[in-house]
């Protein structure tokens, strides 16, 4: 028995040797009060622990004294240790330090330390002593466990685990003192295995392994988990603040933290921002800036947090700048677009007020054939003629461009249209002004497209076959297909001269045409066929036609077949 | 008792203006009597029968313009369709603008009609036409309020 309460002993002494010479490295290397006032009371624990093994029984009372001093030191120190952190009022703290200095003075003062029988005196002695250390410890335990609420787990773990070792050390003392006279052996294993475990507590407060820390800091690395995810799903820059913010403080048990960004305007707050921020961490995040007030107790066991932290901000600068990206590349894409309908609107104003002058004019050329008709010679009526037929063409450009200026802006409703019937329709028209040429309409699906845009397209691909073939009796074909993934595509194809290869995709700009100056059409009716289906999302190409001619092929995506799903039917309707 | 049907013509462009005088003029049948005025203040004047325009009767129906300057086409709508003797005057819209939400606006204020302005004189001619037979053989128009 007396082995093993020699054993625990030696144990918990070489525990507070190894606290002592932890703390005096990190007092050391901190230099903060807190960390020092932490070394002063190891350093006190372990000359106790020490001195009490190795002093002689006989030794000088001025030494037993002394020790006796140590020990009161040692909740002393603790006690300031607690106080560092401002959360002990100073009123107390002074108390504290009196009554302390007090009790060393009335230690010193002891004319002897009876071993034996207690007179009174020294009853009262021990009392006060023991109701000092008792209420020093108690103080820095309840004071501790208390903070700890609002810490981060880590941190509020390791301050519990302090708080409760100093209440070991308290019931030990107690135990200690007042050994009843019979049961000594068990009495003391007990003290010493108190001790031993208030030791191991310290040990773990102050420098808890890294497992433990780990699984300590389950509850923030969840915490970080979730805010990641939150962060990936934010869109808008304002998200991103609340989301992270709350998740910052909590990480280091702040009590405020904050945003700025590049021109040190304040983007966001959570908690209670304090008017001077000496204290505060900044924390680059992103294009901006987090900056937190740590709690007063996370220079000493938040140090792990901080890391925590880092990483957290670091999600969130991903966060800004991913938001920042999207919404530059929002913004330049409504840019575009307004410019885009702004240059639609002016080509359609500008197109509508050249018209007007334009059709008063040919309207005079009327009236002047009204009116002297009779009376023109050969000569002014081939210029009267040239006039009407330059009038006319400027004025079927102008209705061109129009037409393209409307493509995608006006008659955008979709409907089923049945293209078989729509492209005989236009087959017959065409027919009855090409009345040389052939066209055969094959089978055509019904897709979902506007019927007016519809019936353009094949008016401008069919009057185009036939006027551009290159001969009056051009063959001309529309057939559909099923492309990849069911997709719709639409060919017309004549046996005409063709297009060569380097024009091919010239054909589609607005204006650009192959033929000569003076001969019929605008050169706009491809560049509308393309917007048309564009705005419908497909694809228009040429390419050369079995017989040598051309073949314009239109592929549209499966969405436009009627019988497509019905999903993808809604989101074309 | 005179047959003729009264036309005010509301019109700012010149050409416009001669155009739809000259389709009015060849359309046969019943004549009309025509007035031209040139922006919109001068309609309603011409209509309230105010200022130089006192003495001149109001005529059985109106052709108007919406772009003019001073008052728009559409504000003399706007006026006119709100006074308890006036309304009852039927008013075409004769504007070049063929977007839906002109048509809507002008039918919101209560023209009777809304042709399309077609400045190819034969078809302008066509259309006045129609209108004229419209509103002299197919339909009755009210007697002009006095």
């Amino acid at each position: 028995m007396s082995q093993a309460v020699e054993l625990a002993r030696w144990v918990s002494t070489g525990l507070f040797v190894a606290l002592a010479i932890g703390t005096g490295y990190r007092a050391w290397r901190r230099r903060r009060p807190s960390a020092v006032w932490a070394f002063v009371t190891f350093g006190a624990l372990a000359l106790v622990s020490v001195l009490g093994r190795v002093l002689p029984a006989d030794a000088p009372l001025l030494v037993e004294k002394a020790n006796i001093v140590l020990l009161l030191a040692f909740a002393w120190a603790l006690f300031r240790f607690a106080a560092s952190f401002g959360r002990i009022a100073p009123r107390w703290v002074r108390i504290g330090d009196l009554v302390t200095f007090g009790l060393a003075v009335w230690t010193l003062l002891l004319p002897e330390l009876p071993t034996d029988s207690r007179p009174a005196w020294f009853e009262t002695w021990l009392t006060a002593f023991v109701v000092t250390w008792v209420g020093l410890v108690t103080a820095v335990g309840v004071s501790l466990w208390r903070a700890g609420r609002t810490e981060p787990t880590v941190a509020r773990r390791r301050m519990r685990l302090l708080g409760s070792g100093a209440f070991a050390m308290g019931i030990a003392l107690i135990g200690a003192a007042y050994a009843p006279d019979g049961s000594a052996e068990p009495w003391s294993l007990a003290v010493q295995l108190l001790a031993v475990a208030s030791a191991v507590a310290f040990v773990l407060g102050l420098a808890p392994p890294p497992t433990l820390r780990i699984a300590w800091r389950q509850p923030e690395e969840r915490k970080l988990y979730t805010s990641a995810i939150k962060l990936l799903s934010a869109t808008h820059r304002d998200e991103v603040a609340p989301l992270v913010l709350p998740d910052v403080a909590a990480v280091v048990g702040a009590e405020a933290a904050w945003v700025l960004d590049a021109d040190g305007e304040l983007l966001a707050t959570h908690g209670d921002r304090p008017g001077s921020v000496d204290q505060a961490m900044s924390v680059p995040a992103g294009p901006h800036t987090i900056h937190v007030r740590p709690s007063r107790y996370a220079p000493f066991f938040g140090d792990e947090e901080q890391r925590l932290l880092r990483r957290l901000t670091l999600l969130a600068g991903l966060a800004f700048e991913r938001i920042e990206a999207v919404e530059r590349e929002r913004e330049a894409r409504a840019e575009a677009e307004a410019a885009n309908e702004e240059l639609e609107a002016f080509v359609y104003s500008a197109s509508h007020d050249l018209k007007s002058p334009l059709i008063a004019m040919l309207g005079y050329l009327g009236v002047v054939d009204q009116e002297y008709g009779e009376t023109i010679d050969e000569r002014l009526a081939w210029y009267l003629e040239r006039m009407r037929v330059n009038g006319a063409y400027m004025r079927a450009l102008i209705d061109d461009l129009l037409e393209l200026s409307r493509v995608g802006r006006v008659d955008t409703d979709v409907t089923a249209v049945p293209l078989g019937e729509v492209a005989t329709e236009v087959a017959d028209e065409i027919g009855a002004r090409y009345p040389e040429a052939t066209i055969k309409v094959g089978e055509l699906p019904v897709i979902w497209l506007n019927d007016v845009r519809a019936r353009q397209l094949f008016t401008n691909l069919l009057e185009n076959a036939c006027r551009y073939g290159g001969r009056p009796d051009v063959r001309v074909a529309v057939r559909a297909d099923r492309g990849p993934h069911g997709a719709v595509v639409i060919a017309v194809e004549d046996d005409g001269q063709g297009i060569p290869a380097e024009y091919r995709d010239r054909v589609f700009g607005v204006f650009e045409r192959l033929a000569p100056e003076d001969s019929p059409g605008t050169g706009i009716g491809l560049a509308i066929c393309a917007k048309i289906v564009e705005a419908a999302d497909g694809d228009i190409h040429v390419e050369e036609g079995a017989a040598g001619g051309a073949r314009v092929v239109v592929t549209l995506p499966p969405s436009a077949h009627v019988d497509a799903p019905a999903q993808e039917m809604e989101v074309r309707s | 008792m005179n047959d003729a049907i009264r036309v005010l013509v509301a019109e700012d462009n010149e050409d416009h203006l001669f155009f739809i005088v000259r389709a009015l003029r060849e359309v046969s049948g019943v004549g009309f009597e025509i007035d031209a005025v040139r922006d919109g203040e001068e309609a309603l004047d011409f209509v309230h029968r105010r200022g130089r325009f006192a003495d001149r009767p109001r005529p059985h129906m109106i052709l108007l313009d919406i772009k003019m300057p001073k008052i728009s086409g559409l504000e003399v709508l706007k006026d006119l369709k709100q006074h308890p003797e006036l309304r009852q005057i039927p008013i075409t819209v004769l504007s070049s603008s063929d977007r839906a939400e002109d048509i809507d606006e002008a039918y919101r204020l209560g023209t009777n009609t809304y042709l399309v302005k077609n400045m190819d004189i034969e078809g302008l001619k066509r259309d006045l036409a129609d209108a004229k037979e419209y509103w002299t053989e197919t339909a009755r128009l009210p007697r002009p309020p006095q």
